[in-house]
Formats: structure tokens, C-alpha cells, sequence
């Protein structure tokens, strides 16, 4: 029993786990429900798309806590993703190997992430002005990188790209899935077991004591965009992969699904909190609403109520308990 | 005799979180400045917003101005003519003196504004409490002490009965406090009363007419004028005196020298200290002491002079002053240097991998620092909640990352100014360890209370520039006892 709740006690003192546990709970819950209304919710095959469905919003979610995290935020994930699809998918129309294309593809998306970390731990700009600024100019390129037309077919040539993304599977996984999970696997390690981790914590929990404890602000915000630009990159592939051509509103709106995702799985927006263990419960969650209220018949309106409602809720906890408001006395 | 302005009798209130008022009794005359000493820091804040506020209370009365304001069956929220004084400023900064005073009220029903009649009437304000003002300076760039000139005016014009000064010392140097002490006199005879609210007894007795105690959630004493001195205060007073330490014999090395440095509010300092040794930088007027802390870090350059470090230029090599095995402590550590949302643990390593260079930490050496450093902290090592710990107790933790990380220079920001009588205990303690392990420490204070305790040296610094230095030999021969010196200082 005493090793029990040692072990229970260990798992708590983790930072950021209670919260998780209980969005988890919530999931769970969800999960359930729908399933209920909808025995075919449980199905192998439903399963499969969902987590395929979910696996962009994970790696966006990755990026966006990062960011969260310092205490900033990026807007540009969205446009990020567009971009991504539309140089990848124009490139490879215009004859270039894919993983050539992939490969510029990354730098170009890297080039936004770098911009993004300059503007605002440099320049000292405020986040959202910043991001939303690289918003506009990364979705402006997206359009005129095609002469303001989505692209045709990447065509057959592209078929190693589009298995390696979307189509391929490996044993009951799909690969978005997996390059996901493997993604989500070394972000997480990063922010939990190594010296940046702890700076990236150190600096949207306390931005004066992390200068103080010597850590260099500019360079870690830098690597927190580039890692969110990194993400969105991705998913701007995987999109290209699923549609086999760029469409310059890919991407649209995937800035909030990042927040979502994020702040519902407990990363604060006041920064210095969270885990992204939580970031893949919160995208699950946002998984399994769209799901779910997709196969109970809601239309898309309801859907994104459902969903922003959620979200206004999460900040609102958010800020409650950080305000100290439930808090009790302690020892 | 005196009319009562404030009167609390038997005031309980508050919440769970410790910062609860018990069984409070005290009054306040009209015209007089009462000192409140605050021994203890927990549930002040309660008191001073009932003083303001007539917020619910659980037990007692309270009177302001003749009328029952508050009490335990009726506190309907209202403000009392009451104006606080503190560190952060009241005023628009972007807008000038006279849009403060004047446009920025409740009666200003105006709509065009007539600068050159606002001015007009600021001067006569100004010259009716006997002060000067530039009224062509926008909030901006007053001084300190000119800021709470402009305040102490707004406050007057605003009919505050009683004015609230909150720990001046920690922002007004020693020669405009005075300065300030004179124009409260001088509002006093104008009916206007004080409650000055200081951590130091000293401090207290220099300008109060009477003086309460706080401590432990109520007011245990108040000292009449011809009470007010060191012996009638010990009862009440912790010892500061420390454990015995091994005496260390000072090298002529020197770790950190200032010479002939010019800055922003730097007029040629000089002083050096040497390896092992303790100096207090005594900063009179208050203004230089956050550039010189940001000079050793890096932060500026001097626009004159030289800075050496273990005998280099400082300009040359620092680039992280951490690297360099310089530690800057903050003032009012609690707030800038812990990582509220990292364990203690973690906060307590923070800088370990400075120390060893970016090598990974490993767990052997996390378990062995847990286990050699339980002894520093106690059981709050395995906290993981920063919010649960008490202020003496996130001092402490501040002071052994320092502590830990072994620089050969500290230097500790205003360390006194903010904490109480308990938390001043801790600081002193921990900088006498700090000395123990043989790091330089230099402290940089605006308040002398207290930093003897540990100090080898006194460096005087008026006007940007060295005025007077004392070392420990010196303090004792000129006083017997070396709290006797700080009242002569």
C-alpha cells in the first residue's frame, strides 16, 4: 500500500502531471460517451483515422507549448503549414526530387521560426504583434509562390513522398502517426530531460532570474520558433502528401488548433507550465470532439462552439488557480 | 489635546493563507506620524488594507475620523480618506506634474485644460507645503524623492486624512529621506497625519512621534517618543548575533576593483574588494546602486574609468558573468530569482550545470547534493510546491544555489531591503556561510541597518563617488557598539 502511494505520489510530483491526469480523466470520459452513442466510434478502423486525424494537431501542439511555454506565442503556425505545402508541392510539380524539395521546404519554414525568435527575443516585439506580422508575409508567400494558383498533381514521382507521409503504414500505424509519435518523443525529451528544457521553462517562469542565472533569452526563444516552425513544416508536408498538391489555404485556422491543443492539455499561456504529455491529450481531445460530434450529426458551426467554448474554459481554470484563488493553506 | 484619527480595537480578520489580522488594537492621532515596525511581514498587508478599506471583518471596530467605519457585522467596502506612498509610483509616468495633480481627480469637471492656470496652482501648492517642483518635468523623470513630493501633493488635494508611507527607505536615499522627514513635520502641523511602515526599528524612531510593533498578526507593543531606543526594543527583537566562524586571514589580492568609474549615476567611484572579504557599498543617495550591479555583469560599460577582475579589465573576458564565477543576487530575491514553477530541487541546481560546464547532471550527484544540503535546508528540499514555502525559506534557497554554484564573487542587491526581522536573520546567516567558503561579497545597500553584522568593511558613496571608509576596526572605535555606529551614520 505504502509503495502504492509512493508511487502515486512520485507520479504527481512530476511537474505539470495532475493537470494532466485530470484532462486525461476527461478524455477518457469522452471517449466513452461516444462511444456509446456510437458503437462504431470503437472500431479498429475509426481508431486508425482518428489517431491519423489527430497526429497533425499533436505535432502543431508541439510546437505551440513550446512556444507557450517561454511565455509567447506564435500565430504563424498556420501560414507556416501552408507555406510548407506550397513550396514542397510546387517543387516537386516543377520536376525537383521530393526529399530535394523537402529539404528546402525545412529551411525555408526554418528561415520563418529564426525571424519569429529574432522579432521578439532581440527586437523585444510583443509575440502576437510579431507572429502575427510573419503570419501575413508566410501566408503571402504560400500564395505567391504558384502565381496565386494551388498547384496540379505532384504527380506519381511523388509517390515515395506521399507513402512516407500519409499513405504508408507500419503494422496497425499509419506514418503520420508515427513520425508524430517519434517527433513528439525527442521534443519531449528535449523539454524534460535536457539544460534547454529547463531554460525554456526558466524563462516564461521567471524571465529576470533566468538572465540572472545566466541563460541566454534570445538564443532559446530562437530555438522554441524554430521548433514550432520545424512542427508546422511537417504538417505542411503531411497535408501535401493527403491532397498530392498544394492549396494555398492549407493550414488555415491551425494556429488555434495549436492553442487548443496546448491550453486544454494544461500548458499555461502565461508560460513556465505544462507538459506535452498534456499537449497529446488536449489534441486527442480535440480529435474525438471533431470525431465524435461529427458521427452524433452536429453540424461544423456546433462543432467549433464546442471546441472554443472548451478552450475559454481551460484559459479561464488556467488563470484562476494561477491567481491563487483555490489555493489553501499549506503544511 | 489631540483628536483620534484611526482607531482598530480587537480587529480580527483575514484569510487562511496566514496573512490574518488577530485581536488588533491600536489608534492613530490626527497630526501625528506613526511608526509601524514590522517584525514580522505576515498579514501587514491585511492591516494595511483595512486601514484603507473597510472590508468585512470577523471581530472588532474600527473608527476613522470620529465615525464607526467597519465593524464585524458591517463593512460595506468603502475607501477611507486614506493615500499610500510605496515604491511603485501612483502617478501617469507619460504625463507632467500638474495632469497628475490636478486633471487626473474626481472634481476636475474642465474640459479644456489651461496649462499655464494648473501650473499657476501647482506652485502655490508646492509653496504652501514649502517645497520646490520643476513642473515643466513629466512624471517620467522626477526623482524619486520628487515623485513622492508630487504624490504627497495629489494626496493633500485629494483630502487624504492620513498618508500611508510604505518602507521609503528602500527607494529614497538617506539625505532626501531626510529631507522628506522635514516636509512631513511640516504637514503635520497642517493636520495631516502619517503611518510610516518600516522593517527597521531605527528607521521608526528617527521621525515617528509614536511607534507600534507589529508582530505575529497584531501590534505586541507601542513605544511613546521617550521610549524609542535600542534597549526598550530588544525584548521584542531577535539576536542577530552569529555563530562563531573560523577567522579567515584576508590576502592583499584583489578580487574586484573600481577605478575612477564614470557612469550614468557614477561620478569616479573607486574601491576594490579583496579575495575573501565582505564590503558594503552604503549608497546615500540611493542612486547608483543598480548600475553598478548592472556593470559587473555586463550589463553596460562605464563611459569612464576602469573595472578589473582577478586582475583583468572586466571588459575584456566577461562574457557570461557566471562563467566568470561572479553570482548577482537581486533585490527582493523571492520574486526575481526563483523559478516559481520548478521544484526546489531544481531551483536549487539550477546553475549546476554552469559549474560543471554543460556535462550532464547526474543522478548520483542530484542524490548526493539532496543529502548534503538536507542539512542547509530541512525537508523543504523534497518540496515541489515553490508557493508553499515561506519568504525566509525562498531567501534561503536563493542564498544556497549561491551557495552551491561556488562563485568567487557574490554580490548581493539591496539584501536587506525587503523581508522582515526573520528574513533579514536568514540573509545575514547565509552571507556569513558564503564567507565562510571563501567568496568575495560585495553588498550593495541604500539601508545600513544591519549589513555591519557581517561586513569587514563600510565604503560611504555620496554623489557617485567614494566619500568615506571605515573597516571593522574603525566602526568599533568610533562607536562601542556597532548599532550605535548605524545611528551615528
Amino acid at each position: 500500500m505504502d509503495k502504492k502511494q509512493s508511487g502515486l505520489k512520485k507520479l504527481l510530483a512530476v511537474r505539470g502531471m495532475g493537470q494532466v491526469i485530470t484532462v486525461g480523466i476527461g478524455f477518457v470520459i469522452l471517449y466513452i460517451a461516444f462511444g456509446i452513442m456510437n458503437p462504431v466510434f470503437f472500431s479498429g478502423k475509426n481508431v486508425a483515422n482518428l489517431l491519423r486525424q489527430i497526429a497533425p494537431i499533436v505535432l502543431i501542439g508541439v510546437g505551440q507549448s513550446y512556444v507557450l511555454i517561454t511565455g509567447n506565442i506564435d500565430l504563424s503556425i498556420g501560414s507556416v503549414v501552408g507555406m510548407s505545402c506550397m513550396i514542397s508541392a510546387t517543387l516537386m510539380t516543377k520536376g525537383m526530387n521530393p526529399w530535394a524539395a523537402v529539404c528546402v521546404t525545412i529551411i525555408c519554414c526554418l528561415v520563418v521560426g529564426i525571424i519569429n525568435g529574432l522579432l521578439v527575443a532581440e527586437c523585444k516585439l510583443p509575440p502576437f504583434i510579431a507572429t502575427l506580422g510573419t503570419m501575413t508575409i508566410a501566408r503571402g508567400i504560400a500564395q505567391i509562390v504558384n502565381n496565386n494558383y494551388n498547384t496540379d498533381s505532384i504527380g506519381d514521382g511523388a509517390k515515395a513522398f506521399r507513402d512516407f507521409f500519409y499513405y504508408g503504414k507500419m503494422g496497425p500505424l499509419y506514418n503520420t502517426v508515427i513520425i508524430a509519435l517519434i517527433l513528439w518523443l525527442v521534443f519531449n525529451f528535449v523539454l524534460s530531460k535536457t539544460r534547454t528544457g529547463r531554460h525554456i521553462y526558466a524563462i516564461g517562469s521567471n524571465i529576470e532570474a533566468a538572465k540572472l542565472s545566466g541563460v541566454n533569452v534570445v538564443s532559446t526563444t530562437v530555438k522554441v520558433y524554430l521548433v514550432s516552425a520545424f512542427c508546422a513544416c511537417v504538417v505542411g508536408l503531411i497535408t501535401c502528401a493527403t491532397s498530392g498538391m498544394g492549396t494555398m489555404d492549407a493550414g488555415n485556422s491551425y494556429e488555434m488548433y495549436a492553442v487548443a491543443a496546448s491550453v486544454i492539455g494544461g500548458v499555461s499561456t502565461l508560460g513556465g507550465q505544462g507538459i506535452l504529455l498534456g499537449t497529446v491529450i488536449g489534441a486527442a481531445i480535440w480529435g474525438v470532439l471533431q470525431n465524435g460530434l461529427q458521427f452524433a450529426g452536429a453540424p461544423v458551426a456546433i462543432r467549433n462552439i464546442v471546441i472554443g467554448v472548451i478552450v475559454v474554459v481551460s484559459v479561464l481554470l488556467d488563470v484562476i488557480v494561477r491567481s491563487g484563488k483555490f489555493s489553501k493553506k499549506k503544511g | 489635546m489631540r483628536e483620534e484619527l484611526l482607531r482598530m480595537e480587537y480587529v480580527t480578520c483575514g484569510d487562511d493563507n496566514g496573512e490574518q489580522v488577530e485581536n488588533l488594537h491600536f489608534y492613530i492621532l490626527k497630526g501625528e506620524v506613526m511608526g509601524l515596525i514590522s517584525a514580522t511581514s505576515k498579514g501587514l498587508g491585511t492591516l494595511i488594507g483595512l486601514v484603507y478599506q473597510n472590508t468585512p471583518i470577523e471581530f472588532g471596530r474600527v473608527w476613522f475620523e470620529g465615525q464607526m467605519v467597519n465593524h464585524y457585522a458591517y463593512g460595506d467596502g468603502s475607501v477611507n480618506k486614506v493615500y499610500i506612498i510605496e515604491e511603485r509610483s501612483k502617478l501617469i509616468p507619460n504625463l507632467s506634474v500638474e495632469d497628475n495633480i490636478f486633471v487626473l481627480r474626481k472634481g476636475f469637471k474642465k474640459y479644456v485644460i489651461n496649462r499655464r492656470i494648473l501650473r499657476e496652482q501647482v506652485k502655490r501648492l508646492a509653496e504652501s507645503m514649502q517645497v520646490e517642483l520643476d513642473t515643466n518635468k513629466r512624471v517620467d523623470e522626477l526623482t524619486p524623492f520628487e515623485r513622492c513630493v508630487v504624490e504627497l501633493l495629489k494626496a493633500r488635494l485629494m483630502g487624504a486624512k492620513l498618508v500611508i508611507l510604505l518602507y521609503l527607505t528602500n527607494f529614497i536615499g538617506r539625505q532626501d529621506l531626510a529631507r522628506f522627514h522635514v516636509l512631513m513635520k511640516h504637514c503635520c502641523q497642517a493636520e495631516m497625519t502619517f503611518l510610516y511602515v518600516e522593517n527597521h526599528h531605527q528607521e521608526v524612531f528617527r521621525v515617528a512621534d509614536r511607534a507600534a510593533l507589529y508582530s505575529g498578526h497584531r501590534i505586541v507593543k507601542v513605544f511613546e517618543k521617550d521610549e524609542m531606543s535600542d534597549d526598550t526594543m530588544r525584548p521584542y527583537t531577535i539576536s542577530f548575533d552569529l555563530p562563531e566562524s573560523p577567522r579567515r586571514l584576508l590576502t592583499d589580492q584583489v578580487c574586484l576593483r573600481f577605478d575612477q568609474v564614470y557612469g550614468k549615476t557614477i561620478k569616479g567611484l573607486s574601491f576594490s574588494v579583496r579575495q575573501g572579504e565582505c564590503l558594503t557599498l552604503f549608497d546615500m543617495d540611493n542612486v547608483l546602486i543598480d548600475e553598478v550591479a548592472e556593470l559587473i555583469k555586463g550589463g553596460c560599460r562605464a563611459e569612464k574609468g576602469k573595472i578589473f577582475y582577478e586582475g583583468r579589465l572586466l571588459d575584456d573576458h566577461l562574457g557570461d558573468f557566471l562563467d566568470s564565477g561572479i553570482a548577482v543576487i537581486p533585490e527582493d530575491p523571492t520574486k526575481k530569482a526563483v523559478f516559481k514553477e520548478l521544484t526546489y530541487m531544481e531551483n536549487l541546481t539550477f546553475l549546476l550545470d554552469k559549474k560543471l560546464k554543460g556535462q550532464h547532471v547526474k543522478r548520483a550527484y542530484l542524490r548526493s547534493i539532496r543529502e548534503e544540503y538536507r542539512g542547509l535546508s530541512g525537508d523543504r528540499i523534497d518540496e515541489s510546491d515553490m508557493k508553499a514555502l515561506e519568504a525566509r525559506e525562498l531567501y534561503n534557497l536563493v542564498y544556497l544555489r549561491i551557495h552551491l554554484f561556488r562563485p568567487r564573487l557574490a554580490v548581493c542587491v539591496r539584501p536587506l531591503a525587503k523581508g522582515d526581522m526573520f528574513c533579514r536573520r536568514q540573509v545575514i546567516q547565509c552571507i556569513q556561510e558564503l564567507k565562510n567558503l571563501g567568496i568575495s561579497v560585495l553588498l550593495l545597500t541604500a539601508s545600513i541597518s544591519d549589513c555591519l553584522d557581517v561586513s569587514e568593511r563600510l565604503l560611504i558613496v555620496r554623489g557617485g563617488r567614494a566619500e568615506a571608509e571605515y573597516d571593522e576596526s574603525a566602526f568599533l572605535k568610533l562607536s562601542h557598539s556597532v548599532r550605535g555606529f548605524k545611528e551615528s551614520i
